[in-house]
């Protein structure tokens, strides 16, 4: 069977790669003993596949993962199995069985949201820079890659940039960008440009999306594609 | 907490940040408030590397069973979370809570390698731990070293308030039980140090003065108080089998070597090359029934969900059950996902047997390694391995489908001559052209490729060949130039060690007390993470020891008199000095010596002066 599952990565594991994430969970799957499938071939890996990765340093409470099994079982068996061998900062919170040749999350999964949370700056006039961010029909940034730094314009991608909550010199907001194969927004690129004392915020990812129409699925409820 | 929010601003700037949070999975957190005895397990290099320690596992889990003591691991930062943290005031602290390195009772280092020692001394400092053992105080940890290297301690004698040498299961209990009580009874600093010093295998190097002859050897050393002994002798645990071993390891978020299930099924190697220090200080040959090794393995893999298991110990092809064991292991775990490794292999083909029935699928490279390059050589070093084992054992990796082999060999070992340097390249090419002649049966002939990768030979104390001089440099330098010309060969690679790191090992490994003021002038100097290339700085060490008054070639490239006092002669690691001159003599007449484990004892006089004996799961052979 196919399982999706949706789990959190807060503190204090928010330092960890992708690649570090990914290992702990299989591990975490072993210690469990759910009786996980394995890829034939030289070097038989879990039938484990992630979303979207996670940059370091950032918190999550929307990250998802399909895995397959070699039997049937409960989804509510699979939470409770894997969260006792979870180390902190890790934890599954919704899974439901799929159709065995689902779309794999990675080819579908193309939006982001995030939260960004911080002190603002001396002279911060933060409405004005969001203003400025929308109104603006293109923002250019650099991304360094292995051999040259490509320029990207990011603004095509960014789809809502909002204000939930300022006053006593700090805010919170609310960013929701295009992710994946088919354009993508790294939410340091937009938070470079908002008006944080020091330059610094907290980035926490609140939900990941597969657009259908005007209308956001999450990849649980959009399973059955 | 101060720190925490200090750690959070340092963190995202730092590589790998993964190496200083912690909370990893089977991590054993206490009440820092309600337990008595604070052990830190401080590995002086990265965690990266720590995290792959066998010995801190051991460690960890048997001090962390007491409900009476708390053990944490500490490891060195890398450069750049170093300068953070001196930027930022944060002091080195523990994994598990976070306390400063000043705030444990006990601070335990690990010697596994010489060219850690400036580590040590730059996590003291960090830790806000003075630097000199006599200079600390009061509410100053005390700091014990243990590991391979306590074997001759004298270099680092005046940074360590102790050292443990030998096996560490036993002792590390006897040591918190002595400080637990010490505690209790509110005497001083040396009144600790007395009572440690009773428990057989303590050393306390400030109970001891070194006197000189004036010709800079040493004369005596002899302990300036009584009640403490002349020599200290090893712990052995004398039945590893019963020996406590983890059922559970931390299992770490980020990639660290030997990141797996490790199964130690012996300790201890008696085939005696003679350039070999764990093979002395090791002894005897301990070895774990296959019963006990299934139990470990079933609660490891449960408890830490890891994806391999390496069969580890000096020379794992030795073990007298391995191939029931592998085969068990197989049986049970070939279908959940959980592979086999075999890290250290006799040359031999029965060897690539069993490289082969764990290996399924892609064959990675094998490593064989003949240490030198002739025959006269290898008898030379003891090293119990002739051509037709080398290539019968080729012969049987090629065939077997392996197309890369990886040859390990020395340069710089005593009597050496241009002849065995030229030898390594011939017996290097004659694999080679096997390999190709065997693969060409399908094909594949262009597949084929060797790895050559020599190191120096660096003397080592308590071994046959610690009165020897270690090869001038340039000479080593020039061999590896003339091996370079020889191998020349796209299907070959050559790679070698820096001359000038084996000559720090060098000096390092055989120092005496007096090597510790260049120690102590090369970490002032900027000296750390030594072991790592990129950071390793020959002149500022070569600066260091003419500050410090310290002549390095006294120690490297100096041949020892058989009767001189070594600086380690009072460190017993059970084997005598006269075995090991007899061991000497033999090698330069080319004598071999047999593995006292098949052929009878060979006089090391461990076994009747200790009164223990080498232990053969398998029973054969077993005395």
């Amino acid at each position: 069977m196919k399982i999706r599952a949706r789990f959190t990565k807060q503190e204090p594991v928010r330092f960890i790669s992708h690649l570090d994430l990914a290992r702990t969970v299989e591990r975490a799957v072993r210690r469990a003993g759910l009786p996980v499938l394995y890829s034939q071939g030289f070097n038989p890996r879990p039938k484990i596949a992630f979303g979207s990765a996670l940059a370091v340093g950032i918190t999550s409470s929307a990250e998802y993962v399909d895995m397959e099994f070699a039997c049937e079982f409960e989804a509510d068996k699979f939470l409770k199995a894997i969260n006792g061998n979870l180390p902190s900062g890790i934890r599954f919170e919704a899974a439901k069985a799929i159709v065995p040749d689902a779309a794999p999350l990675m080819s579908v999964i193309d939006r982001a949201q995030y939260i960004l949370t911080g002190e603002l700056g001396q002279e911060a006039g933060l409405g004005r820079v969001i203003r400025q961010i929308l109104d603006s029909g293109e923002i250019w940034i650099e991304r360094p890659g292995k051999k040259q730094t490509r320029k990207v314009n990011i603004r095509p991608w960014i789809f809502a940039l909002e204000v939930l909550e300022e006053g006593a010199g700090a805010a919170t907001l609310s960013l929701l960008v295009q992710t994946g194969s088919g354009g993508n927004v790294r939410p340091e690129e937009v938070a470079a440009h908002l008006p944080w004392a020091a330059g610094l915020c907290r980035i926490h990812r609140s939900g990941l999306f597969i657009a259908q129409g005007s209308r956001l699925l999450s990849p649980l409820e959009a399973a059955h594609l | 907490m101060q720190q925490d929010k200090l750690l959070e601003r340092i963190l995202p700037t730092v590589a790998k940040p993964g190496r200083y949070t912690g909370s990893e999975w089977n991590i054993v957190r206490k009440d820092w408030d309600k337990t008595e005895v604070k052990f830190a397990l401080a590995f002086p290099d990265i965690y990266d590397i720590g995290m792959g320690h066998l010995g801190f596992k051991i460690l960890y889990y048997i001090l962390n069973q007491r409900e009476d003591v708390l053990a944490e691991r500490v490891y060195a930062p890398w450069v750049d979370m170093e300068a953070r943290m001196r930027e930022s005031g944060l002091p080195l602290f523990s994994l598990e809570t976070r306390h400063p390195l000043s705030q444990f009772d006990l601070v335990g280092f690990t010697l596994q390698y010489e060219l850690s020692y400036t580590n040590i001394l730059n996590m003291l400092d960090l830790g806000g731990i003075p630097l000199l053992a006599s200079e600390r105080s009061g509410q100053d940890p005390f700091v014990v070293g243990g590991g391979p290297c306590v074997f001759n301690p004298e270099p680092l004698a005046p940074f360590f308030d102790l050292f443990v040498i030998g096996d560490g299961e036993e002792i590390v209990n006897e040591l918190a039980d002595v400080y637990r009580d010490w505690k209790a009874q509110g005497l001083d600093r040396e009144g600790f140090l007395l009572k440690a010093a009773a428990i057989p295998g303590v050393y306390v190097p400030s109970f001891y003065d070194v006197d000189y002859h004036v010709d800079g050897t040493v004369k005596v050393v002899k302990p300036n108080r009584a009640g403490v002994p002349n020599r200290i002798r090893k712990r052995v645990v004398e039945d590893l089998d019963a020996a406590v071993f983890p059922d559970k390891f931390v299992v770490p978020f980020i990639d660290v070597v030997h990141d797996r299930i490790m199964l130690e099924v012996m300790r201890g190697c008696t085939r005696g090359c003679r350039f070999c220090q764990a093979g002395v200080i090791y002894r005897p040959v301990r070895e774990r029934r296959r019963e006990t090794l299934l139990q470990q393995a079933e609660a490891l893999a449960a408890s830490t969900g890891y994806e391999d298991i390496s069969l580890t110990s000096l020379s794992t092809s030795d073990y007298s059950c391995i191939e029931p064991l592998i085969d068990d292991l197989l049986a049970r775990y070939g279908s959940c996902g959980i592979g086999l490794s075999l890290p250290s292999l006799r040359l031999d083909s029965f060897s690539v047997g069993l490289a082969e029935r764990i290996q399924s699928g892609r064959k990675t490279g094998l490593t064989f390694a003949p240490e030198a390059g002739t025959q006269r050589l290898r008898d030379v070093i003891n090293k119990n391995v002739n051509e037709s084992d080398l290539f019968s054992a080729a012969e049987e990796a090629f065939a077997a489908g392996w197309d890369a082999v990886k040859l390990y060999f020395m340069i710089g070992l005593p009597t050496e001559t241009l002849d065995d340097v030229t030898g390594i390249a011939e017996l290097s090419r004659r694999v080679l052209q096997l390999g190709r002649q065997i693969r060409g049966r399908e094909g594949k002939a262009g597949r084929v490729k060797i790895s050559v990768s020599v190191g120096s030979f660096v003397p080592k104390s308590h071994t046959p060949f610690q009165w020897v001089s270690q090869a001038p440099l340039e000479e080593l330098e020039r061999r590896q130039e003339h091996l370079r010309g020889l191998l020349r060969d796209r299907s070959i690679s050559f790679s070698w060690t820096d001359v000038d790191k084996s000559l720090l090992e060098a000096v390092l490994a055989r120092g005496d007390r007096r090597v510790a003021n260049g120690i102590l002038r090369a970490w002032q100097k900027g000296s750390r993470l030594d072991g790592w290339s990129e950071h390793f700085d020959f002149a500022l060490w070569m600066e260091a020891f003419a500050e410090a008054n310290v002549d390095p070639y006294f120690y490297s490239h100096r041949e020892r008199d058989l009767e001189e006092t070594l600086p380690w002669d009072h460190i017993d690691s059970g084997v005598s000095k006269a075995f090991l001159a007899r061991e000497w003599k033999r090698a330069l007449t080319g004598e071999v010596t047999p593995d006292c484990r098949f052929a009878g004892c060979t006089g090391c006089r461990l076994c009747q002066d200790f009164g223990v004996g080498n232990v053969l799961a398998g029973g054969e052979g077993a005395q």
